[in-house]
């Protein structure tokens, strides 16, 4: 490539290298929004070859591409492909790796009555200090416009489930994790749950807590990667 | 070169599942109000046709479906879920449905195997 064109007025189109060049200069470039964002897009090439950097005063942040030039005609990137790993010819979990329904039962109990003690499930009030809600200060302390503090309580339940879930030793288990508070008004309700699973290796715990005025159930499935 | 998978779909769609779910909400509790009595029933049914539909599909995944029915009292509701999964391949999906006397929401989790 030769040395770039200048920017000649039609905006209907974008040019990467003109642009580049007027990114310091006027303002008539002001039809396009962000220049510098992300992927540059244009019509005008056919592959995406980065300018000559010879006489580059500019950054070259606009030309982020990958070395192997995985971009299609129009400019846009490749999805990425996916990887194919090697055959583990396992058939079940490893001894002392399966899944304890005991163990993951307890973990989750103590968990949620932890989380839930001084807690106040959907009043505006702020919760005695504990320990295990200072690591979700992220969570707690944002000042959104919200009624009650049930969901905050939820996510930070199912937060500190999941990562005891993880220091279980149970390699090759996916976990999901669901919680559900509410208020307690008299209601009727009823959570169901079905899977499709292999019920050797996977299971599935539930805990449930409620008071005069509310409720939390925390449910725990537990699936195994073949 | 490897090529994409063409043939088989081994991640997560959440279109196709949410017309299941949908599909299998109304056709179990689609007019009804709330009924104490059947409410046990309802739910089991919404879960297992839920789950036939999605076998039917015949992809590669473990399922795992949650339905809750709530009775319209004013009380107030918050669900929250966190998965340990593998991003690229496992997803969830979750709607929210309800008429003049009940909330139902239901969620299906699809892990890769």
């Amino acid at each position: 490539m030769n040395s770039p064109r200048p920017f000649d007025g039609r905006r209907h189109s974008i040019d990467p290298v003109a642009i580049a060049n007027m990114a310091h200069q006027s303002r008539r470039t002001s039809g396009i929004v962000n220049p510098l964002a992300g992927w540059p897009q244009s019509r005008r090439h056919s592959v995406m070859v980065p300018p000559p950097q010879v006489n580059r005063r500019r950054s070259s942040r606009l030309y982020q591409l990958q070395t192997d030039c995985s971009t299609t005609f129009t400019g846009l990137p490749l999805a990425p492909i996916p990887q194919r790993i090697e055959n583990t010819y396992k058939i079940g979990p490893d001894e002392g790796k399966q899944y304890k329904q005991a163990e993951v039962r307890k973990a989750a109990e103590r968990i949620v009555d932890e989380v839930l003690e001084g807690v106040p499930y959907m009043e505006k009030d702020f919760p005695t200090e504990k320990v295990i809600l200072r690591k979700h200060r992220d969570i707690w302390g944002k000042k959104v416009m919200q009624p009650s503090n049930g969901g905050k309580v939820a996510k930070i339940l199912v937060e500190e489930v999941k990562d005891e879930l993880k220091k279980l030793n149970m390699d090759r288990y996916k976990f999901v994790v669901n919680a559900v508070v509410g208020d307690g008004r008299g209601q009727g309700m009823l959570m169901a749950s079905r899977c499709l699973w292999d019920t050797e290796t996977d299971g599935h715990v539930t805990v449930q807590r409620t008071t005069e005025k509310h409720f939390a159930v925390v449910t725990v499935h537990a699936v195994y990667y073949e | 070169m490897d090529d994409f998978q063409a043939g088989e779909e081994t991640t997560f769609v959440v279109d196709d599942v949410s017309t299941v779910i949908k599909e299998s909400i109304e056709n179990t509790i689609g007019g009804n109000a709330y009924q104490h009595n059947k409410v046990n029933q309802w739910t089991s049914n919404v879960v297992e046709q839920c789950l036939n539909q999605l076998t039917k599909l015949g992809r590669p995944f473990k399922y795992i479906v949650t339905a809750v029915i709530m009775q319209k009292n004013g009380a107030g509701l918050h669900t929250a879920s966190s998965c340990y999964w593998d991003n690229s391949t496992d997803g969830s999906c979750t709607l929210r449905w309800e008429n003049k006397s009940m909330y139902c929401i239901v969620s299906v989790f699809g892990l890769a195997i």
